[in-house]
């Protein structure tokens, strides 16, 4: 049986950042999605600069007390790191009990504070605890108490629309002890189509003495570097823009065609649920292949079916062939004509 | 009316377990807090005993977390392969997967005919995907052994 290593403390996010700054650049940060920040596509974003990795949201309610749900919420092997778990909860019993059980295979815990998904803020979670900054004060500091520095943590929040509110709230949250945080420019109800807001980040920046990390609008490359520069930030975190486009950081304007080889073996090997897999590729693709085939892609039914499209359609390489993960442009396999 | 009635002996169950809960998520108790539903009403989670929780960590310290290799599929032992289960079904599932990706066809062909022995008292529309998908790769998988003959 395939055994665990213990954490290696460069992997720490706090080292990382240290690093980042002496090389002049911050931190590059895959940050958390629901359901798809899985193992698949974590090792994935590790091929391509990303410094540091979050897994999806995992409610610590259901962690603590079922096995099943940690069988499909958590899955890990010794090359998952640097790894962020970010945990939903709404209460220090739940929180504490969880750490207590993950702390050993990861190299921080974030608690989220700014997920706005409704079912999960009427539960008193994500977003919801930004009306709560002494329940996410005695959240961390309970943490902190018991745990000291062998848990780094980190709180993820979303700005308030009155800008002292988050700073109040940040000065609050690092009094009790958080290490980092995270700031995701907008406010709970505001659109992504809408900007975020980095001048409000870099207020929540020079308020505070533990590093802070810019969300929002990333991506790109240089999207990551303005930001960093706009805001003083010690990292900087994509997630819609890396869901898009995994090779963001290593500078690439698209999904390269490597990126969907890796991919594809990734999911295939650790295993992925179907839906979570075809989501992934659809959205490394859209945009990228003709409507035709995209919509070919989205109604195959099963991996299966799935692997059969890219073999038809496509040269996919496995891992054993010369060049597997290294084309950047699609490599059709088909006349030129049907692409288009 | 009954309706009504439901609704208001509801609102007074919510409202009990409000002052019975007390909605303490700052001290370390059992766990049990108050929510809110969408209908607006206030509804108990359920704590957990400390005898509770340590079940589960003493389960999860002495299991760890799943450990996804590039190879671990290959280390599943069929035997083992409980088809109630639909954690052990996935497993199976995914080794075909695997295997066909890898283009591995006549171990993915013995792997899929497992399952379809294994899965085939089971109710059909609790594995109608599972099943259509082993179905399918059967066919693809002897139709591309045949070629290559």
């Amino acid at each position: 049986m395939t055994q665990l290593t213990p954490r290696d403390p460069e992997n720490n996010p706090l080292r990382i950042f240290q690093r980042c700054k002496a090389e002049g650049r911050p931190a590059h940060i895959a940050g958390p999605m629901v359901r798809y920040s899985k193992l698949p596509f974590r090792a994935l974003v590790r091929h391509y600069n990303c410094d540091i990795v979050y897994s999806p949201m995992i409610l610590a309610r259901e962690f603590v007390r079922n096995g099943i749900a940690r069988l499909s919420d958590f899955t890990t092997n010794n090359f998952d790191a640097p790894l962020i778990v970010q945990v939903g909860t709404n209460n220090v019993t739940d929180l504490l009990r969880f750490v207590e059980m993950i702390h050993p295979y990861v190299d921080a815990i974030g608690i989220n504070c700014g997920c706005p998904i409704k079912e999960q803020v009427r539960e008193g979670i994500g977003a919801a605890l930004m009306s709560e900054p002494e329940l996410v004060a005695t959240m961390v500091k309970a943490v902190k108490d018991k745990f000291g520095s062998k848990v780094t943590l980190e709180t993820k929040i979303r700005i308030h629309p009155d800008i002292e509110e988050t700073i109040a709230f940040v000065k609050k949250v690092e009094a009790a002890g958080a290490d980092f945080i995270t700031v995701h420019g907008r406010t709970k109800s505001t659109r992504s189509s809408q900007p975020a807001n980095f001048d409000a980040i870099k207020t929540v920046k020079q308020a505070v003495s533990i590093p802070v990390v810019a969300n929002g609008d990333c991506f790109s490359l240089e999207d990551c570097n303005r930001i960093a520069k706009i805001t003083g930030c010690d990292g900087v975190m994509a997630v819609r823009g890396i869901l898009a486009n995994p090779a963001l950081f290593a500078g690439y304007s698209k999904a390269p065609w490597g990126c969907v080889e890796r991919f594809v073996e990734y999911a295939t090997a650790f295993g992925l649920p179907y839906r979570l897999t075809q989501h992934h590729l659809a959205c490394m693709l859209e945009g990228q292949i003709s409507k035709a085939l995209y919509k070919e892609l989205m109604e195959c039914k099963h991996l299966a079916q799935l692997i059969d499209f890219f073999d038809e359609h496509f040269i996919l390489k496995r891992p054993w062939d010369e060049g597997f993960g290294q084309v950047i442009e699609i490599q059709y396999r088909v006349s030129r004509e049907i692409r288009i | 009316m009954l309706r009504k009635v439901i609704q208001m002996e509801a609102n007074q169950v919510s409202k009990e377990a409000a002052v019975r809960v007390g909605n303490d998520k700052t001290s370390f108790n059992n766990g049990e807090v108050l929510v809110s539903k969408g209908s607006g009403k206030l509804k108990v989670r359920k704590g957990q005993t400390e005898d509770e929780f340590e079940v589960q960590r003493r389960q999860f310290a002495k299991e760890g977390p799943v450990i996804n290799t590039l190879d671990w599929l290959e280390k599943i032992e069929y035997d083992k392969i409980d088809p109630e289960v639909k954690s052990d079904r996935l497993k199976l599932e995914n080794l075909s997967q695997n295997l066909y990706y890898k283009r591995q066809y006549a171990r993915c062909l013995e792997v899929v005919e497992c399952g379809l022995t294994l899965f085939k008292d089971l109710p059909r529309k609790r594995i109608q995907t599972e099943w259509s998908e082993l179905e399918y790769l059967r066919e693809q998988c002897t139709k591309k052994l045949e070629a290559m003959n």
